[in-house]
């Protein structure tokens, strides 16, 4: 069973089967939206791979997603499977319909997760939110140091306020998760966070390198990305040594096929973890359906608009969507077609593979470099061993 | 340990060699490379000869008489030596039995005895355990170094009290009473999972 912690929406593997009406054959159930709700956010980090806008500091909703027509992309998905929601931004807490929009989906009988910074959930809010559908929260702190944190986040202040909205969500009786963007700046206050997040009372503790998209490409340009070294030294840290010593649950996503045995079985003994792109789509703060947060950045990863196009023929028949379920069904390139873990894996994260090689269904950077460096594990291969001649 | 038998339960038995075995010649000796878990064994000029004549088809008697005929030896002389040679290369993992596997226990069973399901790979990893995979079916588990010891003494067939006996002389300290408990519950599992099966009568 994979823990909601590994999976970025949330969820795990423990998603009701949901009725799914009338799709044609091969199309997959939509059971997930991820809801950008605002394309803005009080927060500048420096980091952040979906450049939401910003105004000195100030709360920026930027564009957010109309009301109505999230109404009627509900009503038009649930007979297509949809049965969660996963709520990010932007800062999603900046759209200003948020606690209508949490009570419609609670109504609406639908799951909800959510990513916020956390700065702007007051008590009111999180107990409110605990009266709603809301199953997960994760939010971000980069730095057990407050100046640190203020640093990577661009604003003053941003890491007493993430304290004070976690502290609320713990006393409204979440068991937030706290995630950590890790460069080089900060890797070697990694454990020092997890003593943090244990004395806030947060459920479980992930840590997910800066990646070189959006605003993370300039962090990569000069240098602070962690190598592909360091980041498997920082997952294996992370999910050996570390977890060993703190009984605070912590996550670092790689691909499976990177991990050791005694990794996986730490984690339930599941290979799963990532997303589950089959069946999620991504819906911006400007309305445009996409297959996630990374349509902000690649015109060509958004797929229409809502309001303008049908959200079902869009999830049924457009061409980028079909091809991604035709090569994930397919034999899937290079080393991938050859690794055991292929059928949960699927490729990792999809739009990285995207930002990196202009596929969706490719190699994930960090399973080719292993590949190209001999690191990737003979034991993960279909094919181990199988060169030498038979009897 | 299953497959020590003295009464020869198994000449009625087709062997074949697994799929997953590579197999080198040096003169009188071989090597033979298990790709799955990536080890190797080393086999003497007799072994290798029944290797040729374990083709699925013969019994493990059939392959005696085959193998007495060809060394021009009794077949009484050898009978003994050449059956525990197979058993123990079906033990190591080197060639398995031609056994149908149910899922489902079935009154004419009788005492039940497991096997692991040949189209399982078996990728053991150091010591922390190991993965078990099934490409026809694409389902994988990951088992902890226990599992791992219950899945390689089951490459021949055993009793859930057989499988008990041997892990508890080769885990100092366990209780019987807990090593039953695992045993049973990971035999459950992996039978309702398909990863190995219970042997049926020929």
């Amino acid at each position: 069973m994979t823990h909601a912690a590994d999976t970025c929406d949330g969820l795990g593997e423990s998603l009701p089967a949901p009725i799914v009406a009338d799709l044609p054959e091969g199309v997959p159930a939509l059971r997930t939206f991820y809801l950008y709700l605002s394309t803005g956010c009080n927060l500048h980090c420096r980091h952040c791979w979906i450049t939401p806008t910003f105004v000195n500091g100030k709360p920026s909703p930027g564009e957010c997603i109309d009301f109505e027509l999230l109404k009627a992309a509900v009503a038009e998905a649930k007979p297509m499977g949809l049965s969660s929601v996963k709520l990010t931004g932007g800062e999603p807490v900046l759209h200003p319909e948020f606690l209508k929009i949490s009570d419609f989906l609670t109504a609406e009988n639908l799951r909800i997760t959510m990513e916020t910074n956390a700065t702007l959930v007051d008590q009111d809010m999180a107990r409110h939110l605990r009266e709603t559908n809301f199953s997960f929260i994760a939010a971000s702190l980069d730095s057990p140091d407050p100046g640190q944190h203020d640093r990577i986040r661009g604003v003053k202040g941003a890491f007493d306020a993430a304290v004070r909205g976690l502290s609320a969500l713990v006393a409204a009786g979440f068991k937030p998760q706290i995630i950590m963007s890790v460069d080089r700046e900060n890797v070697h206050q990694i454990e020092a966070l997890i003593e943090l997040a244990m004395s806030l009372g947060a459920g479980s503790v992930k840590f997910n390198p800066v990646v070189a998209s959006g605003r993370g490409a300039e962090v990569h340009r000069k240098g602070q990305g962690l190598s592909f070294d360091e980041l498997l030294e920082m997952t294996h840290r992370v999910r050996g040594p570390l977890q060993d010593r703190y009984s605070i649950y912590l996550s670092a996503m790689v691909p499976p096929a990177l991990l050791t045995v005694r990794e996986l079985l730490r984690h339930g003994g599941s290979d799963g973890g990532c997303c589950h792109v089959r069946n999620i789509l991504g819906i911006l703060g400007t309305g445009e359906m996409a297959l996630c947060g990374i349509g902000r950045n690649i015109p060509e990863l958004c797929f229409g608009m809502l309001g303008k196009d049908s959200l079902r023929r869009v999830w049924i028949e457009h061409p980028t969507l079909r091809r991604m379920r035709q090569d994930l069904a397919g034999q899937l390139p290079g080393v991938c077609g050859d690794c055991l873990h292929a059928g949960r894996c699927q490729t990792h994260c999809l739009a990285m593979n995207y930002e990196a090689t202009g596929r969706l269904v490719n190699v994930s950077p960090l399973c080719a470099e292993a590949e190209r460096r001999g690191q990737f594990p003979s034991t993960r291969r279909i094919s181990c061993g199988r060169e030498h001649p038979a009897a | 340990m299953a497959g020590k038998t003295g009464n020869f339960d198994a000449l009625t038995v087709r062997f074949c060699l697994r799929n997953d075995v590579g197999i080198e010649d040096f003169g009188d000796r071989s090597l033979v490379l298990l790709c799955d878990s990536m080890r190797l064994r080393e086999i003497n000029a007799l072994a290798r000869k029944l290797l040729v004549f374990a083709d699925g088809g013969r019994t493990l008697h059939e392959i005696v008489l085959r193998a007495a005929g060809d060394c021009g030896v009794p077949v009484q002389e050898m009978l003994h030596s050449i059956a525990e040679a197979m058993l123990q290369m079906e033990r190591q993992g080197i060639v398995r039995r031609m056994v149908k596997l149910a899922t489902e226990r079935t009154e004419d069973m009788g005492e039940i005895k497991y096997l692991v399901n040949p189209d399982v790979s078996f990728r053991p990893e150091d010591d922390d355990g190991a993965i078990l995979f099934n490409a026809d079916s694409d389902s994988l588990e990951v088992i902890n170094p226990t599992a791992a010891e219950i899945w390689s003494c089951l490459a021949a067939p055993c009793t859930q009290a057989q499988v008990v006996e041997h892990l508890c002389s080769v885990c100092d300290g366990a209780s019987q009473g807990a090593v039953e408990k695992d045993v049973s519950e990971f035999l459950d599992s992996m039978v309702k999972k398909g990863f190995i099966g219970m042997v049926e009568k020929p």
